[in-house]
């Protein structure tokens, strides 16, 4: 008996000892590398929708978005400040003479801009948000250029703004210098009849949002993605006076590029969609100097993303790897990440963020501890549009570009 | 690191504890145990997903976690190997399976500015259970080996978690939707094991009577578990997607203190305690004298 009771308490003693010995180094964890924050709000008749985030010198997070205001049908404007753990600092809601803002926030010199419209004149503010006194201050006014749409730093410290001219039918892309004067102005003419019908429901939320953009490509080239001619067409315009250089068209409004990432010369990470598919293309070639279509455009057929999804992309650099980071709405109603090799367009990871109450993606940015900031709108108690900013540490990126990490 | 070591050293305290006084023991019991268990929260640091930017006029967010009797029972059973070295001091180690459970609830309001009418409760009562392999090991202290022997054991633990999950039923009041009675929403279940810690210990304690009786021992015994670490894991605490859900949210850091009434039925084992008289221990089951005692002494009474 007794050499049977040792047998079995060194059978149990093994097992335990063989299962506390399993030492799996995990990262660490602090309260700023990995959070989730959904913003509430106690107000029934509040509906925020998120646009833009970009992360402070402190560490801490601005959070764009747009509001409801009983005085107009435009969005109101809605500020978020958060700690580097995501907890709110301030919240900041602007009376309704300024609404509709646009995204992008914009960090120019170490200041955020964003820009939005006059409710009266319609025409469009400069705004810079003023973080010691919890508020948005207005810098300029821009009355020639109406119903901003989209708008985003340049190197040169200006801004390149995305805005549609109802009286002449047409898109307007404005060149914002350094000290935030015009330098110039290019519209692009709307042959469609009823082009006012989306970019109402556009910024009225009214209808499904519609993927309006500008950006810089590497060579200073400038680019956007905006209503010209018929379609929902990406164009990209010398930078000295706007002129059109190329463009690819979309198909009228079911068929366009959802986003793109410049990578280097004429290749591009796009994202499009025709007809609620979406297609995924980690690099393709585009004529910046001809006429093309997307439709075109070969690319991986992603199943599992909404219809025209919301998509973001974001470049980075893991390791030695080159990231591309899609962001997307899916059909479950979460937000997908998809990491993507540059070099050769493997799809290398993936996360899913939210659950079952209703994610959409509004901006994702690379953070100064490696991770990366999401913000999305969700809808808490799947009722109520709120903000939710998802922080994902440097871990969960290294595992999103295929590196084996236990986080 | 050093939690994992001091866990190692305990369990290979018990072990050669156990193995060494096994051999020198006067007399050993091993039984069976089993009981009802209540379960008291201590939170050290509380988390949520969910934050408010500009503060309710009643908050009602805060989780409220119900006190240890409001908390629905949990079971326990498993083996109890008791050494006792004289007729006052001894050694018991209680291996069992355990089920943990513990609540809190919460409820959030949205009420419009612009329409009164417009409010909306949501009432979520939480339910957790943690289901425990728990290797306690406990001193005891008997007063003496009469038929009623009444003891006192304190000791430590260790609890391997084995599962746990959590439940949340929601209950909504929904004025603008046209009602006036709360009715019953969604009541999601789902696991939680990776979102604990693999490891709980503490300290223990224990009081009881036990009967002796021949050829067995029957004993009521209440004990109390502290626990000095949190049960959660601390890195795991937002990688679950489910805690953007504001049913699901995520879990504080806290330690659980867990009251157990048991039944304890206690077997007396002699193997190899007695000479044979012919210099080979037994090998088979002998009634331990004292508890024999208690045996003869009743057939005398019967007899008288």
């Amino acid at each position: 008996m007794k050499t049977t009771t040792k047998v079995i308490l060194n059978i149990i003693v093994g097992v335990f000892l063989l299962a506390s010995c399993s030492s799996e180094e995990v990262e660490e964890v602090t309260p700023e590398n990995r959070f989730i924050k959904i913003y509430n709000h106690p107000d029934f008749s509040a509906t925020h929708y998120a646009l833009d985030v970009k992360q402070t010198a402190d560490n801490g997070y601005i959070m764009l978005a747009q509001s409801r205001v009983t005085e107009s049908d435009f969005g109101g404007i809605y500020l978020i400040k958060a700690d580097a753990e995501g907890n709110v600092l301030w919240e900041y809601a602007a009376d309704a003479t300024v609404v509709s803002p646009a995204p992008a926030l914009m960090n120019i010199n170490g200041g955020y801009y964003f820009m939005c419209m006059d409710n009266t004149g319609l025409g469009t503010f400069l705004m810079q948000v003023n973080e010691a006194g919890a508020t948005a201050d207005i810098v300029r006014v821009y009355p020639d250029i109406t119903y901003p749409l989209h708008a985003s730093a340049t190197p040169d410290g200006g801004i390149l703004v995305l805005s549609y001219n109802r009286d002449r039918t047409s898109s307007t892309l404005s060149k914002i210098n350094a000290s935030f004067g015009i330098s110039w102005q290019e519209n692009y003419r709307v042959q469609e009849e009823s082009a006012d019908e989306p970019i109402f429901d556009h910024l009225l939320n009214t209808d499904k949002r519609l993927p309006f953009f500008t950006g810089v490509m590497e060579t200073g080239d400038y680019f956007f993605n905006g209503l010209t001619n018929f379609t929902l067409a990406l164009s990209f315009v010398d930078p000295t006076n706007g002129s059109q250089q190329g463009v690819m068209n979309g198909f009228r409004l079911d068929g366009a590029v959802s986003a793109v990432q410049h990578i280097q010369g004429s290749t591009f990470a796009v994202s499009r969609y025709t007809f609620g598919t979406n297609y995924i293309l980690p690099g393709v070639e585009i004529a910046t100097d001809g006429i093309s279509n997307s439709e075109d455009l070969e690319g991986n057929i992603s199943a599992e993303l909404a219809t025209n999804a919301d998509v973001r992309i974001l470049r980075t650099t893991v390791d030695t790897t080159n990231l591309l980071v899609y962001a997307a709405n899916s059909k479950s109603n979460q937000v997908v990440l998809y990491g993507y090799d540059e070099n050769n367009g493997e799809l290398l990871g993936s996360k899913h963020l939210g659950f079952s109450e209703g994610f959409e993606v509004a901006g994702i940015i690379e953070t100064s501890d490696k991770g990366m900031a999401i913000l999305c709108t969700t809808n808490v108690a799947g009722r109520f549009r709120r903000l939710a900013l998802f922080k994902i540490s440097e871990g969960d990126v290294k595992t999103l570009a295929g590196k084996d990490t236990d986080s | 690191m050093t939690t994992s070591v001091s866990i190692k050293a305990f369990i290979v305290f018990c072990t050669l504890y156990v193995s060494a006084f096994q051999l020198h023991a006067q007399r050993f019991l091993i039984g069976v145990k089993g009981g009802a268990n209540f379960t008291q929260t201590t939170v050290t640091n509380s988390f949520s997903a969910f934050q408010y930017t500009t503060p309710p006029i009643e908050d009602l967010s805060e989780k409220s976690y119900m006190s240890v009797f409001k908390n629905t029972p949990g079971t326990h059973f498993g083996l109890s190997a008791t050494f006792e070295f004289n007729s006052i001091l001894g050694l018991s180690f209680e291996p069992a399976y355990a089920q943990y459970r513990f609540g809190y609830k919460n409820a959030y309001r949205w009420e419009s500015t612009e329409l009164l009418d417009q409010v909306i409760t949501i009432d979520y009562e939480h339910q957790h259970r943690v289901s425990y392999v728990e290797l306690p090991l406990f001193i005891r202290f008997s007063a003496g080996s009469g038929r009623i022997a009444p003891y006192v054991q304190g000791g430590g633990f260790i609890n391997l978690v084995h599962n746990a999950s959590k439940s949340a039923a929601a209950t909504i009041t929904d004025q603008a939707g046209g009602s006036t009675e709360a009715l019953t929403g969604d009541n999601n279940d789902v696991a939680i094991d990776h979102l604990m810690n693999r490891y709980y210990y503490g300290l223990a304690g224990s009081a009881g009577i036990a009967f002796n009786l021949p050829y067995m021992r029957v004993a009521l015994d209440f004990s109390y578990r502290r626990g000095f670490n949190t049960i959660t894991d601390t890195n795991a605490r937002f990688t679950d997607v489910r805690s953007s859900n504001i049913s699901f949210d995520v879990m504080d850091d806290m330690q659980l203190n867990n009251m157990q009434f048991s039944l304890v039925l206690h077997f007396p084992v002699n193997f190899g305690m007695g000479a044979t008289g012919n210099g080979k221990k037994n090998k088979r089951y002998v009634v331990p004298y004292d508890l024999r005692r208690f045996k003869d002494g009743s057939k005398r009474k019967r007899r008288n």
